[in-house]
């Protein structure tokens, strides 16, 4: 990681950089809504979005292995979270779309 | 240092100077931030909450025995009269509050702080060689709102609602609707266990971000991950299960928060009507609706099909402690073992819906689950073999601590293999929710759990307090204990399979078909050896429900069976036998490498790792034990791989 | 003592005690509000195969979350920069950079005070036949009359009712007990209070203790085996029962009671009482609609035979109505009611008088509704697909633009919807429905992450001078720490926006 004054500042710059796109990012996320409210674009660039400040602001772009591990295991389990859904809703071979109870 | 064997002067040179006597008693012992202090805090709070627990499971035993027997003085001492029915027995309110709370308390407020809170924080930095843990103002934290969410539960008793009464589950939508007819809804048991739950899972949150944090990072030098001991290793896992399973229950606490306080309908379906029992209220509820049970239950398990591995990982990696040193041999597997943990833990969260069989969530989702469960049976009977195997042909001695740690191996082995027929969701159509269920896990808890944890007491009793518990009260401890759990627990498994609920507050009497069957012919042998228990008539024949009997008198067995631990207890820290050297049981890892009762920063010179953790009657070496802190002829701080030992030359 | 790694990283792992901390506190985040995605997953599409459930979409001012997403990205930004400027040792600066975060995240709870505090102002009724509708200005006043008897809970009685008796309190008598013919003895007349109720109970368990001590003694007489039976608490009065010396009447707040019937209402301490509702106070008073559905409507042609049209146009026969707030607020007021009295004629005066005729209200409303449903069915015709009702049904009747005519449409009725057909009513709360419940607790807790970070970073801010002079180092790892959170606040952020505003 930058140390130097120099490196710092040329950090700093990238910062700023990125702060920029991110709030591009957002009036085009409410631009595109206007057009198309669609789902998957929204949430594709708040993805985007949320990638970026995960890895520049919070420097996961250059940290140790230990958080990788600790992360990778939680956003695994993370997803697995939001299947909980379909565990509830859906029976392939029953019926499609179950009643939500 | 290098020497395992100090002297007793030497122990006794170290109690003079124990450098924090000038604490003020409050910063010392109460808001203590050293991690052996907090350790025993927790031990303390949860050995109370543990009888706490026990007393209710005796009131409720009571009226499953005898429901047409007013509750005696005895078991009323303690109760509001205004709870009991007016002939004074305990009535299906109360059983029902009693039932809730058992469970909670049981396992929120009494195992996991006992043995994730004192265990893990007692031992764990000792035998990583750490001074502390890595955030130690954290640990106080965690202590503290273990406290508070405690005394919550316990407050929750003695509002007018009275305490929690929708199970140890809490599921939605009786525990939404439950005690609606209060007033005021934020003053009800229902809503403070809600509160007291926040606290609970901030607490082990907490105690789960230091615990990994320090097994991370406060390694003492050459304690490589393959020379940590098991059970640090355990401690781990069991810190990623808390870690990453308690929010969906935080979520789920808070959603049941919004349902009972703000209106919300996140676990109410469309058209709920509500009839609770004997409630003013019945109609339909006030609520937009939407929302689903099923919701609560994914939530509630996704946490606590986890919690169950963090109640029995501790006791496995106490029991994994215990036996290397009283075989005189290596642990068969060690590393098999830390295999083993590790997929358990990644298991265990991907299990949790075999306890929703019968909410027809479909085929497809149930097959699924049934296949992970039995897969992680898989890892348990590992760990359980190794712990087994490791027994042949060692030098085993009989000390108290080994008599607990070789009794949970088969309890444990009896729980799980029970486990298995639940597995399957064709079987479990016919058990869910019987005795059967509770005999299951109360096996792993009771007689599981619970003896590990009693095995841990007596193994670290010295360290702890510098001297020893007394071996003639731990047998009169021990053998009453063993009998009674199985006295308890074994017919709850024969009544679950002949259909008996386990939320009947009665005991099943009005339940002729299932109550009436027969266990034994008037006359037999084994009725006249029932006969022998008190409350079953002799000569009769012997039905179902008669078990009733001997599970009581086994718990008052069991209680009574107690009485020599706390005195035990007691007694010894005051006047137990002074341990002579800092390592009696002649062990090999670092926590008894610190003085006894080890002062604030725990060691007198920096522990170093030169091997493994479990190496006795390692050949050329003269004693039958080689500590990991002793350099010894053959002993490596792992060169090359040592990368602390690198950097330091770099530096 | 000292912790080692405190400052400095462990070698091997590269790592600082507090960075391991802090991440591993991060991944519990995550589990945390991914649990709560997964409830918003859950709720959403599950009302999807709903019938009678429609998830409100664009229901949240844009602007509003656009700027808050703006703000937190920016101060996203200010925390590394505060950050780096630690690092060049520039306390000062920091400083600055700090106090602008904080500001921000400011601006940010504010702002998402003033959308709460919009939400909490606006109401909806759904009908009994599933119909919706929302507006401004609720008045659920019920007024019950002809009431003498009173049943109390004595467990639970706060003399709730007590406070909204309309006029003088009347004096009440208890009933001691129902003689043969099935008539009340009565007590003496006495101003009911809680402690009235204690005293009563306490004096009827006395007796009853005293009863039931006796008939021990004589059983023990009879039989000397006999083993007396305690005196408990459950053997004591549960429920009393007080006759009014004369007719009374309430008024209160609907909201407010337990329950409420057509001859009997019960309050939250479990107090009921029997009498009449009073024609003053027919139904629930919505004074602006401003949005009508009836997507989930039974009927079978919902544009025309809704009961919302049936009720759309009533006015409140109360005088002196306004919104929830001001009638709130002059309580005083709501007695005169009585003195005005109910008298129809003088209504329709009033109605005719009225600048909005709330007739022609309704009237433009319905104009508006079906005029929209037109241009629906229009489009679906020029494009030859299947019109889609979703959104006619579904639809503001605030303002619309008449194509035909070029004219601009504005309506501004007021609704009276008869008691008996109010299935549920409710402020935008999490009790309207699941999407303001997931709404409310997604934000709330994001709000409250946001608040506790901000005082984190305020505390550095402030008192952050002395371990920066003592050890830089140090500081600078806590600012990184804390910047860590702040920065994952607003990872949430930027998933909360497009779900909850723009989709
Ligand atoms: C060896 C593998 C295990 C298997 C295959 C297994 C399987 C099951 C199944 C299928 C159930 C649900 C039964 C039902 O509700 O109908 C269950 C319940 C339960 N198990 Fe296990 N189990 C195992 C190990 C454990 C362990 C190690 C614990 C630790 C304490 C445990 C604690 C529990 C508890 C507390 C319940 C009951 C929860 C409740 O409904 O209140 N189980 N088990
Ligand atoms: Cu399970």
């Amino acid at each position: 990681m930058a140390d130097t004054p120099e490196e710092i500042l040329k950090d700093m710059k990238k910062y700023w950089r990125v702060g920029w796109i991110l709030l591009a990012c957002t009036a085009l996320t409410v631009a595109v809504a206007k057009v198309t409210p669609s789902v998957i674009i929204g949430l594709g660039i708040a993805t985007v979005k949320a990638g970026l400040v995960a890895l520049i602001f919070m420097h996961l772009s250059h940290e140790k292995s230990i958080i990788y591990k600790v992360l990778i295991y939680t956003v695994f389990f993370a997803i697995g979270l939001m299947f909980l859904t379909l565990l509830a809703m859906y029976d392939p071979i029953i019926a499609p779309v179950n009643r939500a109870y | 240092m290098g020497s395992g064997t100090s002297t007793a002067e030497s122990a006794n040179a170290h109690d003079h100077d124990d450098h924090h006597h000038d604490l003020p008693f409050l910063k010392k012992y109460i808001f203590s931030t050293d991690h052996k202090i907090i350790g025993y805090q927790y031990g303390f709070t949860a050995l109370i909450f543990l009888f706490i627990g026990f007393y209710l499971m005796m009131v409720m035993r009571w009226s499953i025995t005898t429901p047409d027997k007013p509750l005696p003085g005895l078991l009323a001492a303690f109760l509001n009269d205004s709870w009991l029915s007016d002939e004074g027995r305990v009535t299906g309110d109360l059983y029902n509050m009693f039932g809730a709370m058992h469970g909670t308390i049981m396992v929120f407020l009494g195992i996991v702080p006992l043995a994730f809170g004192a265990f893990g924080n007692f031992v764990t930095p000792l035998q990583i060689g750490a001074p502390d843990m890595a955030f130690p103002r954290l640990n106080m934290a965690s202590y503290w709102f273990y406290f508070l969410g405690g005394v919550t539960m316990l407050t929750s008793f003695f509002i007018p609602s009275g305490a929690a009464e929708a199970g140890w589950t809490m599921y939605s939508p009786i525990a939404t609707t439950a005690q609606l007819d209060e007033p005021n809804l934020w003053y009800t048991g229902q809503t403070f266990w809600l509160f007291g739950m926040v606290m609970l899972i901030s607490s082990s949150l907490l105690g789960a971000v230091n615990f990994i944090s320090t097994i991370i990072n406060l390694r003492c030098r050459g304690m490589t991950w393959m020379r940590l001991p098991f059970f640090v290793w355990a401690m781990m896992v069991t810190g990623f299960l808390l870690l990453l399973a308690f929010p969906p229950l935080e979520v789920a606490a808070l959603m049941q928060l919004m349902d009972r306080l703000a209106g919300a309908s996140f676990f109410i379906p469309t058209g709920l009507n509500f009839t609770g029992a004997g409630s003013v209220d019945a109609g339909l509820l006030d609520v937009a609706g939407g929302g689903s049970p099923l919701l609560y239950q994914h939530l509630f398990w996704f946490l606590a099909h986890p919690e169950v591995y963090v109640l029995i990982l501790p006791a496995i990696a106490i029991v994994g402690e215990i036996i290397p040193v009283n075989i005189r041999k290596p642990m068969w597997g060690y590393k098999s073992m830390v295999y083993a943990v590790m997929v358990l833990g990644f298991l265990a969260f991907i299990v949790w819906a075999h306890h929703m069989y019968l909410t027809g969530m479909g085929n497809v989702v149930s097959t699924f689950f049934q296949a992970t469960t039995v897969i992680i049976s898989i890892p348990s009977v590992v760990l359980l073999s190794c712990l087994f195997i490791s027994l042949w042909g060692g030098s085993i001695r009989f000390t108290v601590p080994m008599l607990w740690a070789l009794a949970f191996l088969p309890m444990f082995g009896f729980g799980g293999l029970t486990g298995l027929p639940l597995a399957f969701n064709f079987i479990d159509l016919h058990l869910h929710d019987t005795y059967y269920v509770i005999g299951h896990f109360h096996y792993i808890v009771a007689p599981g759990t619970i003896f590990g944890l009693f095995a841990g007491i007596y193994h670290w009793f010295p360290k702890a307090t510098g001297r020893m518990m007394n071996s003639k009260l731990g047998h009169m401890h021990f053998w009453p204990s063993l009998i009674a759990m199985n006295g308890i627990f074994l017919p709850m498994m024969i009544q679950g399979m002949s259909g008996f609920h386990r939320r009947w507050y009665d005991g099943g009497i009005n339940f002729e078909q299932i109550a009436g069957q027969v266990l034994f012919e008037q006359d037999s042998i084994f009725a006249k050896i029932f006969s022998l228990v008190p409350g079953i008539e002799s000569g009769k024949t012997i039905e179902m429900i008669d078990l009733n009997h001997v599970m009581t008198f086994s718990v008052w067995i069991l209680l009574i069976g107690q009485l020599p631990f706390i005195f035990n207890f007691i007694f010894s820290i005051f006047k137990g036998k002074k341990v002579e050297t800092d390592n009696p049981w002649e062990a090999t890892t670092i926590e008894w490498l610190a003085p006894n009762k080890p002062g604030h920063g725990n060691f007198l010179s920096e522990p170093i790792a030169y091997r493994g953790p479990y190496e006795y009657s390692v050949p050329g070496h003269e004693k039958d034990f080689s500590p990991q802190f002793e350099r010894g002829p053959d002993g490596v701080i792992l060169g090359e791989e040592d990368p602390i030992e690198e950097s330091e030359g770099a530096q | 003592m000292e912790i080692p790694f405190e400052v400095k990283p462990r070698p091997d792992t590269g790592l600082w005690n507090a960075k391991v901390g802090i991440w591993l506190f991060l991944a519990s985040e995550v589990m945390l509000f991914g649990g709560l995605f997964s409830g918003y997953l859950f709720l959403r599409l599950g009302s999807a195969g709903e019938a009678d459930y429609f998830w409100p979409q664009g229901v949240l001012s844009v602007p509003f979350g656009f700027v808050n997403t703006l703000i937190l990205i920016l101060s996203s930004v200010f925390v590394v920069v505060a950050w780096l400027q630690l690092k060049l040792r520039n306390f000062e600066k920091f400083r600055f950079w700090m106090i602008l975060v904080v500001f921000c995240a400011g601006i940010f709870l504010v702002n998402k005070g003033f959308e709460y505090s919009a939400k909490f102002k606006h109401y909806g009724i759904k009908l009994s036949d599933n119909s919706i509708v929302e507006g401004h200005g609720i008045d659920d006043t019920i007024r019950y009359e002809g009431i003498k008897k009173v049943n109390v809970d004595v467990g639970r009685f706060e003399g709730e009712f007590l406070e909204s008796v309309h006029g003088d309190t009347p004096k009440f008598r208890e009933v001691m007990s129902v003689d043969a013919d099935g008539k009340s003895v009565l007590g003496d007349s006495i101003e009911l209070s809680e402690n009235a109720v204690k005293k009563i109970e306490e004096r009827r368990n006395n007796s009853l203790r005293e009863k039931h001590l006796a008939s021990n003694e004589e059983a023990k007489a009879k039989d000397s085996d006999f083993n007396a039976i305690r005196w408990l608490p459950a053997m004591g009065v549960k429920q009393l029962s007080f006759v009014a010396d004369k007719e009374f009447s309430i008024e209160i707040k609907r909201k407010k009671l337990r329950k409420s019937f057509p001859d009997s209402v019960k309050f939250r301490d479990q107090t009921s009482l029997k009498g009449t509702i009073s024609k003053l106070t027919p139904g629930l008073y919505l004074q602006a609609v401003d949005r009508i559905d009836l997507r989930a409507t039974d009927s079978e042609d919902p544009e025309t035979s809704s009961l919302v049209w049936k009720y759309l146009g009533k006015e409140s026969l109360l005088k002196g109505h306004s919104d929830q707030g001001s009638s709130d607020a002059n309580h005083g007021d709501d007695k005169d009611h009585a003195a005005i009295g109910y008298n129809e004629d003088e209504q329709k005066v009033k109605d005719d008088s009225h600048p909005h005729d709330p007739k022609k209200e309704a009237a433009m409303a319905k104009k508006i509704f079906l005029g929209a449903r037109e241009n629906v069915l229009q489009e679906a015709k020029e494009n030859k697909k299947e019109a889609d009702f979703g959104k006619t049904l579904n639809h503001s009747v605030l303002k619309w633009k008449d194509d035909k005519e070029g004219e601009v449409l504005k309506s501004h009725a007021p609704i009276l919807v008869p008691w008996e057909d109010v299935k549920l009513y409710s402020n935008f709360t999490p009790k309207w429905n699941t999407y303001y419940a997931i709404y409310f607790t997604l934000t709330g807790l994001h709000g409250l992450h946001v608040l506790l970070g901000a005082l984190v970073l305020l505390y550095f801010a402030v008192f952050g001078r002395k371990l920066f002079d003592k050890d830089p180092e140090h500081m600078t790892n806590r600012v990184e720490v804390g910047g860590l959170f702040w920065h994952f606040v607003d990872l949430v952020w930027i998933f909360l926006f497009p779900i909850l505003y723009l989709m």
